[in-house]
């Protein structure tokens, strides 16, 4: 080692590396000690700055715009490939069979449409003669949609038709609603499925954020119609929520597995949507309403804690997910404290029991807050990211007046979690969701099942109920 | 037992790399979840400010994720190549605002050091080299911050910004001597 640079590094190395002093290394160089002296003081008063740390709310608020860049920038290019790969090379692949099938398809579209039939049957009812005419014409476009990411988008605008037709009914032939009720079951049972068993894991994933988003979307329609009907008709209509619910849990409880931070942010969407409904319900004096809210938000908060634990086990850093899940809980309970006192003392204890807050007389004003990350202000950025991700939160009693009047539909819906989801066709299924045909989907051993369902299935058509095999690849 | 534990983290941050190479947004997640403060500290060395340091973050992780596919695993660390994006944009950043000097903005420390006169001198001296720093050339202020503040062996930094190790002590004698002659010329015209 002979020249100034080498020995200056080497230097301060050395100590750095306490192996050596500045004395030491000067006393080792004597005939450099002039050159070396100045340098070396300028380079070891040089320290790590003092510890400047991002905001938690920067880094929350940075990930969630990383995550959405890169799902919407994959969105851009799938959507490029699938032009190339259904418009080119999976026609040809299909051959002249689907060819035929689609000129069929639209011989008879047309000729359905020139005799009026279609157009009249559109507005068409569950129970209505030209009802069966109308959902001839949907299977005709499920017929004409070649690529997977649309026929999801087909089967959600579908689901949303059902509700539509739900929201009707329930003020014009509240005795049939059940059979939209049926309807709508199926319509989101094909979505999942589509969804689910996808060969392409991108498009699997995809499929099942659209479908999680339109029944976030569903739920709060549903809560609207609930309120505009009388109390008879309300079963029915819970039923249908019900489907919505565990349709959800569902979809989450797959996304967890590849996106835990995004499942878990649209988790906390749904339970903030519960409890400003709850809040707003109390303010009404709907009392039957508020705690029923309350228990579903109960059943969500449980759901939230279970699909937390999924990347802790599989051993990931869980930072930004604690972090969320404290902001949420801080938040959630700001919102508890307003509904005190509107319902029964029994209702919140036992939500702050789930919640894990201690519970102490609710008499008194003071209820104890859970801690609190003061760098955050979690209502807002809550919101922030319902504003950037596409799920927006419910404003307290602001329920759409008419189903279907909906801020948002599938077609913005959709945001890609991850591009390596679990295996499709391995999601657990919630009980009572049936599956499209056997073997489609395996049900899970009655793992989050709704508040009010009592464990007991839907009335739509039979699930599987095998515990299958999970073989949802075709 | 540690070397072990540190043998163990590199195989996780090894298994984040490729699984984000190859497209995993999740894993790419949890990189950024791991060096975001890092690169947030060295971007806000040298802007010295809050807004710009977030912005400026949030750019590296989004060019990353463009390049990921690029990346190739080398001598030097992951982190090595986000502080060269760093680097890169906080160059664009003085390029595109050159009437804005961010030299005189102050770090403000959080050191919980309970003597005021030690923290005073401390801090001025901090700043006051931080000052020069920022007035390096560019290679060398990245080999002095890469060096001295994010404490990278001179084989990583070489491995990084794709140059020889002997180059790097040389760089780095030159960043020292430019220093001292700032540092002199300021001595002198106090």
């Amino acid at each position: 080692m002979k020249n100034i640079e080498d020995i200056l590094a080497r230097c301060i190395e050395d100590i750095k590396a306490r192996r050596s002093t500045l004395e030491g290394c000067l006393a080792r160089y004597p005939s450099m000690c002039s050159q070396l002296e100045p340098l070396l003081r300028i380079a070891l008063s040089i320290k790590e700055p003092p510890s400047f740390k991002p905001t938690n709310d920067f880094k929350n608020r940075a990930r969630v715009q990383l995550m959405d860049y890169i799902h919407d920038k994959r969105n851009v290019k799938k959507s490029w490939r699938d032009f190339h790969i259904s418009g080119i090379r999976q026609s040809w692949c299909a051959g002249w069979l689907k060819a035929a099938t689609i000129v069929i398809a639209i011989i008879l579209v047309i000729s359905a449409l020139g005799t009026g039939t279609a157009y009249a049957s559109m507005d068409s009812l569950p129970g209505d003669a030209l009802y069966s005419v109308k959902i001839g014409t949907e299977q005709v476009r499920r017929w004409l949609t070649a690529n997977d990411i649309t026929r999801i988008e087909l089967e959600l605008t579908l689901t949303d038709t059902r509700v539509e037709e739900i929201g009707v009914l329930a003020n014009k032939n509240p005795e049939r609603i059940t059979l939209a009720v049926k309807g709508y079951e199926k319509n989101l049972t094909t979505a999942i499925n589509r969804a689910a068993n996808n060969r392409d894991r991108d498009i699997s994933a995809e499929g099942l954020e659209m479908v999680a988003l339109a029944a976030l979307k569903h739920i709060s329609i549903i809560d609207g119609i609930i309120d505009s009907v009388k109390v008879a008709e309300k079963e029915s209509l819970r039923q249908a929520e019900r489907i919505a619910l565990r349709t959800q849990f569902r979809v989450l409880r797959a996304l967890a597995g590849e996106d835990p931070v995004r499942a878990i942010e649209m988790n906390i969407v749904a339970m903030q949507n519960r409890l400003n409904r709850a809040n707003a319900a109390a303010d009404k004096g709907d009392l039957i309403e508020a705690e029923n809210t309350l228990e579903q938000f109960k059943e969500m908060y449980r759901f939230s804690e279970e699909i937390s634990r999924i990347p802790k086990e599989s051993g990931h850093d869980t930072t930004a997910i604690d972090a969320l899940n404290a902001q949420a809980k801080s938040a959630h309970f700001e919102i508890i404290k307003n509904i005190y006192g509107k319902v029964s003392d029994e209702a919140i204890a036992s939500v702050k029991q789930v919640m894990g807050i201690p519970v102490e007389d609710n008499a008194k004003e003071n209820i104890r807050q859970p801690e609190k990350d003061t760098d955050n202000n979690i209502p807002g950025q809550t919101d922030q990211h319902s504003k950037e991700s596409g799920i927006v939160p419910d404003e307290p009693g602001n329920v759409p007046d008419e189903p279907g009047n909906t801020p948002e539909g599938p077609d913005n819906a959709p945001e890609e979690p991850s591009n390596n989801p679990d295996e499709p066709g391995n999601i657990p299924e919630e009980p009572g969701v049936p599956p499209e045909g056997p073997g489609e989907l395996p049900e899970s051993p009655g793992t989050g099942s709704p508040p009010g369902s009592s464990g007991s299935p839907p009335d739509g058509p039979p699930g599987n109920g095998s515990g299958g095999s999970g073989n949802g690849k075709s | 037992m540690q070397e072990e534990r540190d043998t163990e983290a590199t195989a996780d941050i090894d298994r984040l790399i490729d699984g984000a190479i190859s497209g995993n947004a999740a894993d790419f997640g949890r990189l950024y979840d791991l060096y975001v403060e890092r690169v947030y500290r060295h971007i806000y060395y040298r802007v010295g400010n809050t807004k710009d340091a977030e912005d400026l973050t949030q750019q590296v992780f989004l060019r990353a994720w463009n390049a990921i596919s690029r990346y190739k695993k080398t001598a030097s660390p992951f982190l090595a190549w986000l502080m060269r994006i760093s680097h890169n944009l906080v160059i664009d950043f003085y390029r595109l605002k050159k009437d804005v000097t961010y030299l005189d903005s102050e770090l403000m420390s959080k050191d919980s050091d309970s003597n005021p006169e030690r923290l005073a001198e401390e801090h001025f001296n901090q700043q006051q080299l931080r000052k020069i720093i920022l007035q390096l050339p560019e290679e060398q202020q990245q080999v002095i911050l890469m060096s001295f503040i994010e404490g990278f062996s001179y084989a990583e930094i070489a491995d990084s910004l794709g140059k020889k190790e002997g180059n790097i002590r040389v760089i780095l004698h030159r960043a020292l001597k430019k220093m001292r002659q700032i540092l002199e010329l300021e001595n002198f015209s106090d």
